[in-house]
Protein backbone atom coordinates (compact mmCIF):
# COMPACT_ATOMS: atom_id res chain seq x y z
CA UNK A 1 0.00 0.00 0.00
CA UNK A 2 1.36 3.40 -1.35
CA UNK A 3 0.00 6.80 -0.88
CA UNK A 4 0.30 7.11 -4.86
CA UNK A 5 -1.62 3.62 -5.08
CA UNK A 6 -4.16 5.07 -2.52
CA UNK A 7 -4.54 8.17 -4.45
CA UNK A 8 -5.07 6.40 -7.64
CA UNK A 9 -7.66 3.89 -6.43
CA UNK A 10 -9.78 6.47 -4.42
CA UNK A 11 -8.88 9.94 -5.09
CA UNK A 12 -11.78 10.60 -6.98
CA UNK A 13 -14.05 9.01 -3.85
CA UNK A 14 -12.40 11.02 -1.70
CA UNK A 15 -12.23 14.29 -3.75
CA UNK A 16 -16.33 13.96 -4.09
CA UNK A 17 -16.79 13.10 -0.47
CA UNK A 18 -14.80 15.95 0.73
CA UNK A 19 -16.28 19.10 -2.15
CA UNK A 20 -19.37 18.20 -0.69
CA UNK A 21 -18.57 19.45 2.75
CA UNK A 22 -15.79 21.12 2.45
CA UNK A 23 -15.97 24.90 0.63
CA UNK A 24 -12.72 25.61 -0.71
CA UNK A 25 -9.57 23.34 -2.78
CA UNK A 26 -7.22 24.04 0.60
CA UNK A 27 -8.99 22.65 2.50
CA UNK A 28 -10.20 19.82 0.59
CA UNK A 29 -6.52 19.19 -0.67
CA UNK A 30 -5.37 19.20 2.92
CA UNK A 31 -8.34 16.80 4.48
CA UNK A 32 -7.15 14.24 1.69
CA UNK A 33 -3.26 14.60 2.12
CA UNK A 34 -3.84 14.00 6.21
CA UNK A 35 -5.84 11.20 5.39
CA UNK A 36 -3.84 9.22 3.20
CA UNK A 37 -0.94 10.30 5.53
CA UNK A 38 -3.17 8.63 8.53
CA UNK A 39 -3.82 5.98 6.36
CA UNK A 40 -0.38 5.08 5.39
CA UNK A 41 0.47 5.09 9.28
CA UNK A 42 -2.04 3.07 10.41
CA UNK A 43 -2.21 0.66 7.94
CA UNK A 44 -1.54 -2.84 10.04
CA UNK A 45 -4.29 -1.24 11.81
CA UNK A 46 -6.86 -1.79 8.64
CA UNK A 47 -8.60 -5.24 9.22
CA UNK A 48 -10.40 -5.55 6.12
CA UNK A 49 -13.97 -6.03 7.87
CA UNK A 50 -14.81 -2.71 5.40
CA UNK A 51 -13.61 -1.78 1.67
CA UNK A 52 -10.48 -0.09 1.82
CA UNK A 53 -12.30 3.14 0.26
CA UNK A 54 -14.55 2.94 3.48
CA UNK A 55 -12.12 3.14 5.87
CA UNK A 56 -10.67 5.59 4.09
CA UNK A 57 -13.99 7.59 4.04
CA UNK A 58 -14.21 7.04 7.47
CA UNK A 59 -10.71 8.77 8.37
CA UNK A 60 -11.60 11.52 6.28
CA UNK A 61 -14.63 12.35 7.67
CA UNK A 62 -12.79 12.42 11.14
CA UNK A 63 -10.04 14.99 9.85
CA UNK A 64 -13.39 17.22 8.29
CA UNK A 65 -14.61 16.78 11.96
CA UNK A 66 -11.36 17.80 13.04
CA UNK A 67 -11.31 21.01 11.01
CA UNK A 68 -15.32 22.28 11.91
CA UNK A 69 -14.04 21.52 15.81
CA UNK A 70 -11.42 23.99 15.07
CA UNK A 71 -13.55 26.22 13.44
CA UNK A 72 -16.26 25.70 15.63
CA UNK A 73 -14.90 28.11 18.40
CA UNK A 74 -16.59 30.46 16.08
CA UNK A 75 -20.09 29.59 17.72
CA UNK A 76 -18.99 31.22 20.71
CA UNK A 77 -19.34 34.44 19.27
CA UNK A 78 -22.08 33.98 16.62
CA UNK A 79 -25.51 35.27 18.54
CA UNK A 80 -28.40 32.87 17.61
CA UNK A 81 -30.25 36.56 17.58
CA UNK A 82 -31.71 37.59 14.00
CA UNK A 83 -30.19 40.47 12.49
CA UNK A 84 -31.03 42.51 9.84
CA UNK A 85 -30.09 40.91 7.23
CA UNK A 86 -32.75 37.59 8.28
CA UNK A 87 -35.86 39.84 8.69
CA UNK A 88 -38.00 37.37 6.76
CA UNK A 89 -40.93 38.38 8.80
CA UNK A 90 -42.61 41.58 9.81
CA UNK A 91 -44.07 42.55 12.71
CA UNK A 92 -47.08 40.24 12.63
CA UNK A 93 -44.60 37.22 12.33
CA UNK A 94 -46.24 36.96 8.96
CA UNK A 95 -43.58 36.95 5.37
CA UNK A 96 -42.07 39.90 4.50
CA UNK A 97 -43.87 40.44 0.80
CA UNK A 98 -40.10 41.05 -0.57
CA UNK A 99 -38.89 37.95 0.80
CA UNK A 100 -41.39 35.24 1.10
CA UNK A 101 -40.98 32.38 -1.06
CA UNK A 102 -41.59 32.54 -4.38
CA UNK A 103 -42.86 29.74 -6.57
CA UNK A 104 -39.88 27.92 -8.37
CA UNK A 105 -42.36 26.43 -10.86
CA UNK A 106 -41.87 30.16 -12.31
CA UNK A 107 -38.35 30.26 -12.11
CA UNK A 108 -35.15 28.56 -13.51
CA UNK A 109 -34.47 26.69 -10.62
CA UNK A 110 -37.63 23.90 -12.05
CA UNK A 111 -35.66 23.27 -15.08
CA UNK A 112 -32.19 22.74 -13.53
CA UNK A 113 -31.31 18.79 -13.06
CA UNK A 114 -31.03 17.82 -8.99
CA UNK A 115 -26.82 17.96 -10.02
CA UNK A 116 -26.95 21.19 -11.05
CA UNK A 117 -29.45 22.28 -8.07
CA UNK A 118 -26.92 20.74 -5.80
CA UNK A 119 -24.15 22.02 -7.09
CA UNK A 120 -25.83 25.73 -6.51
CA UNK A 121 -26.77 24.52 -2.90
CA UNK A 122 -23.38 23.52 -2.16
CA UNK A 123 -22.19 27.15 -3.01
CA UNK A 124 -24.87 28.43 -0.44
CA UNK A 125 -23.31 26.07 1.94
CA UNK A 126 -20.15 27.54 1.90
CA UNK A 127 -21.48 30.80 2.46
CA UNK A 128 -22.45 29.99 5.81
CA UNK A 129 -20.54 30.81 8.86
CA UNK A 130 -18.65 27.98 9.54
CA UNK A 131 -20.28 27.23 12.91
CA UNK A 132 -23.47 26.89 10.73
CA UNK A 133 -21.90 25.18 7.79
CA UNK A 134 -20.88 22.58 10.28
CA UNK A 135 -24.19 21.64 11.86
CA UNK A 136 -25.81 21.50 8.43
CA UNK A 137 -22.94 19.09 7.15
CA UNK A 138 -23.57 17.39 9.86
CA UNK A 139 -27.32 17.19 10.13
CA UNK A 140 -27.97 16.61 6.52
CA UNK A 141 -25.21 15.03 4.58
CA UNK A 142 -24.29 12.94 7.63
CA UNK A 143 -27.59 12.20 8.92
CA UNK A 144 -25.83 12.29 12.17
CA UNK A 145 -28.11 12.56 15.48
CA UNK A 146 -28.63 15.52 17.92
CA UNK A 147 -26.98 15.02 20.39
CA UNK A 148 -23.68 13.50 18.49
CA UNK A 149 -23.75 17.35 16.92
CA UNK A 150 -24.31 18.61 19.78
CA UNK A 151 -21.36 17.26 21.72
CA UNK A 152 -19.01 17.92 18.80
CA UNK A 153 -19.54 21.05 18.62
CA UNK A 154 -20.42 22.23 22.13
CA UNK A 155 -23.71 23.51 21.95
CA UNK A 156 -26.85 22.85 23.38
CA UNK A 157 -30.17 20.89 21.19
CA UNK A 158 -32.11 24.61 21.53
CA UNK A 159 -28.83 26.63 19.81
CA UNK A 160 -28.23 23.61 16.89
CA UNK A 161 -32.38 24.20 16.23
CA UNK A 162 -32.10 27.72 16.43
CA UNK A 163 -28.55 27.39 14.31
CA UNK A 164 -30.01 25.02 11.75
CA UNK A 165 -33.42 26.89 11.08
CA UNK A 166 -31.13 29.81 10.25
CA UNK A 167 -29.36 27.93 8.01
CA UNK A 168 -32.57 26.44 6.47
CA UNK A 169 -33.54 29.89 5.93
CA UNK A 170 -30.57 31.14 4.57
CA UNK A 171 -30.41 28.23 1.62
CA UNK A 172 -33.66 28.46 0.34
CA UNK A 173 -33.28 32.67 0.06
CA UNK A 174 -29.61 31.80 -1.24
CA UNK A 175 -30.80 28.98 -3.86
CA UNK A 176 -34.21 31.15 -4.86
CA UNK A 177 -31.87 34.21 -5.16
CA UNK A 178 -29.65 32.28 -7.66
CA UNK A 179 -32.69 30.53 -9.28
CA UNK A 180 -34.19 34.25 -10.36
CA UNK A 181 -31.13 35.34 -11.51
CA UNK A 182 -30.87 32.72 -13.73
CA UNK A 183 -27.22 32.10 -13.38
CA UNK A 184 -24.80 30.65 -11.35
CA UNK A 185 -23.40 31.67 -7.91
CA UNK A 186 -20.03 32.46 -7.78
CA UNK B 1 -50.39 30.99 13.64
CA UNK B 2 -47.85 33.52 12.48
CA UNK B 3 -45.51 32.42 9.35
CA UNK B 4 -42.69 32.71 11.47
CA UNK B 5 -43.64 30.54 13.77
CA UNK B 6 -44.53 28.27 11.30
CA UNK B 7 -41.56 28.01 9.79
CA UNK B 8 -39.67 27.70 13.13
CA UNK B 9 -42.06 24.43 13.65
CA UNK B 10 -40.97 23.08 10.33
CA UNK B 11 -37.32 23.26 10.58
CA UNK B 12 -37.87 21.77 14.16
CA UNK B 13 -39.57 19.14 13.04
CA UNK B 14 -36.43 17.86 11.45
CA UNK B 15 -35.16 17.12 14.44
CA UNK B 16 -37.88 16.22 17.43
CA UNK B 17 -41.46 15.10 16.37
CA UNK B 18 -44.21 18.11 16.32
CA UNK B 19 -46.71 17.45 19.18
CA UNK B 20 -50.10 16.73 17.64
CA UNK B 21 -51.80 20.56 18.59
CA UNK B 22 -49.16 22.27 16.55
CA UNK B 23 -49.56 19.76 13.72
CA UNK B 24 -52.94 20.64 13.68
CA UNK B 25 -51.81 24.34 14.13
CA UNK B 26 -49.23 23.78 10.97
CA UNK B 27 -52.29 22.00 8.89
CA UNK B 28 -54.99 24.99 9.15
CA UNK B 29 -51.78 27.55 8.78
CA UNK B 30 -50.76 25.73 5.75
CA UNK B 31 -54.49 25.94 3.52
CA UNK B 32 -54.53 29.45 3.72
CA UNK B 33 -50.69 30.32 3.62
CA UNK B 34 -49.76 29.42 -0.10
CA UNK B 35 -45.70 31.31 1.31
CA UNK B 36 -45.49 28.55 3.92
CA UNK B 37 -46.85 25.88 1.49
CA UNK B 38 -43.77 26.78 -0.66
CA UNK B 39 -41.20 27.08 2.15
CA UNK B 40 -41.82 23.28 3.44
CA UNK B 41 -42.21 22.07 -0.39
CA UNK B 42 -38.74 24.11 -1.20
CA UNK B 43 -37.35 23.17 2.38
CA UNK B 44 -38.43 19.41 1.62
CA UNK B 45 -36.53 19.36 -1.70
CA UNK B 46 -33.23 20.99 -0.69
CA UNK B 47 -33.05 18.18 2.09
CA UNK B 48 -33.89 15.36 0.11
CA UNK B 49 -30.99 16.86 -2.62
CA UNK B 50 -28.53 16.76 0.43
CA UNK B 51 -29.38 13.36 1.45
CA UNK B 52 -29.32 11.86 -2.15
CA UNK B 53 -25.49 10.96 -3.44
CA UNK B 54 -23.81 13.55 -5.66
CA UNK B 55 -22.05 11.54 -8.77
CA UNK B 56 -18.59 11.22 -8.07
CA UNK B 57 -16.23 14.00 -10.06
CA UNK B 58 -13.00 13.42 -10.84
CA UNK B 59 -10.19 15.18 -8.31
CA UNK B 60 -8.42 18.10 -10.39
CA UNK B 61 -5.41 16.86 -11.96
CA UNK B 62 -2.89 19.87 -10.02
CA UNK B 63 -4.36 18.83 -6.69
CA UNK B 64 -3.77 15.07 -7.76
CA UNK B 65 0.08 15.88 -8.28
CA UNK B 66 -0.02 18.34 -5.71
CA UNK B 67 -0.71 15.30 -2.98
CA UNK B 68 1.39 13.15 -4.64
CA UNK B 69 4.06 15.44 -4.82
CA UNK B 70 3.35 16.55 -1.03
CA UNK B 71 3.14 12.42 -0.21
CA UNK B 72 6.49 11.92 -1.76
CA UNK B 73 8.22 14.47 1.33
Amino acid sequence: MTGSTLLEDHGDALYAFARSRLDNDDDIQDCIQETLVAALKGASGFAGRSSERTWLIGILKFKIIDLYRARARELKNQSTETNADDDYFGENGHWEMTRAPQAWEKSPLEKLEDDELRQHLYRCIGRLPSAARAAVISRELDNEETPEICKRLGISATNLNVILYRARMHLRACLEAAGFRGAAIG
Amino acid sequence: MPCEEFTQLASGGFEQPISFRNRIRMLWHKIECVYCRRFLAQLTRIRRLLISEPPVKAMPATMRDKIKMNLKD
